[in-house]
């Protein structure tokens, strides 16, 4: 080879690897560039992720600090939610198992009645009789009732109806001791409140002057004992019993808080129920009557009297669906007896008041019915028809006095509700004596059970 | 003085029939054909005077005391009213329910 050739043999590499070494730093001076604009890219980035870092330990950081916040809260409302559950586990345990009871009842009425003859038309201011009822466990109950009235003067009259203790003894005995309604017949006890009441009044014969007891002071048993398809029932009382009234022909039949004489009067109502809903009931009292040695204003001096008193009576009613059906008798017979003063004839031939043999009677019968039992119609179905007739006499000596009658009853009723009715009715009063005048009574009541 | 004894007796009789009447009501709580039998007392007994009271015109306890003042009134028998009471309870639980 020449010295040419190989020099450029020679010559060949060393510019290729020139080229090659000019080329490659080209290429890396290129190389820098990009690495130092991604390098700065980078450092960016870092900066940015820097900061995100930063806020994600500040957002770690509030986190902690709101889930320690939460934390407490939840804490708190755990032991709020302990508390309250504690507090109505309480109440509750005091709901179910509380040993006093109690409950308000009672009854009020209004009304208007004009009356024939000179007798004036008039509003009637009626009653509020409330009752109170407190019940201990499930063996005594108290339970008491006022009547609280507006007199014809304006006086507002208090009485006391009733004030009892009742001993649940047993399922079938029930011990009653303190003032309670008579339990003779089925009016007074049960059907005289103005809103069970069918009439606007009350029948001939029943209320002051009349031959019904209204209450007495002592004490009861009384119960009811399932018999086959009956309920016998049962009312024995042992109390102070009556006294002799200002007139001849009328009795205090109500209870009073002192017996003046010692004697018990005994008495009460036997009955069956049967599951058709017939009652028939039988009544008995039995009472002796005292009063001392008086001495009037006029200086008249009235004797020691006394007299023996007896008291019968029974009883109907059937209530079924929309038929109301009931009927009572009673037969009462004072007669005098041999007291301190002396023999009953001398007694008599004194001539005072009170002393003569006197007998009271009464008796009514009363349908009414609810149209309901005729009409689906609502309204057509609150109204109720009511008829009651009946007839009181009281004797003395044989001769009839003046309060007795003969009544009529007719009346139209409207329920409002199950225990609001408004009562319309016309009453006639033929008096037996002639010398009374009758009357005629146009009445409505709006009474109120509660 | 016999009135006196009658009276003390009496009392002994009320404290030992007490515990009576309350063992009774016990056994009355787990019988849970009370309702029925309520609801057929309700319906025969509450109206033979008066007109029959909604069940939601009382509350719960009104009623317990209600009916036992019906009991003394009309005589009827303690378990009948247990009875009565279940009855009207539950009409106003399911008043509640609704």
């Amino acid at each position: 080879m020449n010295s040419r050739l190989k020099k450029k043999i020679l010559y060949a590499p060393l510019f290729t690897s020139m080229v090659l070494v000019s080329m490659t730093t080209a290429q890396s001076q290129e190389t820098a560039d990009d690495l130092k604009t991604k390098v700065l890219e980078l450092e960016k980035k870092i900066s940015g992720m820097d900061l995100l870092k930063q806020e994600l330990q500040e957002l770690k950081k509030n986190l902690e600090a709101k889930e320690k916040t939460i934390t407490v809260k939840e804490d708190k409302l755990d032991s709020e939610i302990k508390s309250i559950r504690a507090l109505r586990k309480a109440a509750s345990v005091k709901e179910g198992q509380s040993d006093t009871k109690w409950h308000i009842a009672g009854y009020a009425d209004v009304g208007f009645e004009a009356v024939s003859g000179d007798a004036k038309d008039s509003f009637l201011a009626g009653k509020f009789n409330p009752a109170f009822h407190f019940q201990f466990q499930d063996w005594i109950m108290f339970e008491s009732e006022l009547e609280i009235e507006t007199s014809d003067d304006g006086d507002t009259e208090i009485a006391l109806e009733y004030s009892q203790l009742n001993f649940l003894l047993h399922d079938n005995a029930t011990l009653v001791v303190g003032k309670f309604l008579s339990p003779i017949g089925q009016f007074q006890e049960r059907l005289h409140p103005s809103w069970i009441n069918r009439a606007v009044n009350m029948p001939a014969g029943f209320g002051h002057g009349g031959v019904q007891p209204t209450s007495d002071v002592g004490v009861m048993l009384r119960g009811g004992l399932p018999v086959s398809d009956f309920i016998f029932t049962y009312s024995l009382a042992v109390g102070n019993g009556p006294r002799f009234g200002h007139d001849e022909d009328e009795l205090e039949l109500e209870g009073f808080g002192k017996d003046n004489d010692g004697n018990k009067s005994f008495g009460g109502r036997l009955a069956l129920v049967h599951k058709s809903s017939l009652e028939f009931g039988f009544s008995y009292l039995n009472a002796d009557l005292n009063a001392e040695e008086e001495v009037h204003a006029d200086g008249d001096i009235e004797p020691a009297k006394q007299a023996d008193y007896r008291l019968w009576g029974v009883d109907l009613a059937y209530k079924k669906g929309p038929w109301d059906i009931r009927s009572e008798y009673l037969n009462s017979k004072s007669t005098p007896a041999a007291g301190d003063a002396g023999h009953v004839e001398e007694v008599v031939e004194a001539g005072h008041g009170g002393l003569e043999p006197v007998t009271w009677e009464t008796w009514y019968g009363q349908v009414a019915y609810r149209l309901s039992g005729l009409s689906d119609n609502p309204t057509l179905g609150k109204f109720e028809p009511v008829v009651r007739y009946g007839e009181f006499r009281v004797k003395v000596d044989d001769v009839l006095a003046a309060a007795s009658e003969k009544r009529w009853n007719v009346g139209l009723n409207y329920w409002a509700a199950p225990t609001i009715v408004i009562k319309t009715g016309i009453e006639r009063r033929n008096y037996m004596l002639a010398s009374r005048p009758d009357e005629t009574r146009y009445q409505v009541q709006m009474a109120y059970g509660f | 003085m016999k009135i006196v004894k009658y009276i003390m007796a009496a009392a002994l009789l009320t404290s030992v029939s007490a515990g009576v009447a309350v063992e009774a009501a016990e056994k009355a709580k787990k019988d849970p054909m009370q309702v029925v039998r309520g609801a057929k007392s309700w319906a025969q007994t509450c109206g033979r005077c008066h007109n029959i009271r909604s069940p939601k015109e009382l509350t719960d306890e009104e009623w317990e005391v209600s009916a036992t003042h019906m009991r003394v009134r009309a005589n009827l028998p303690g378990d009948m009213v247990r009875d009565i009471i279940v009855f009207l309870k539950a009409s106003n639980n399911e008043k509640v329910e609704k």
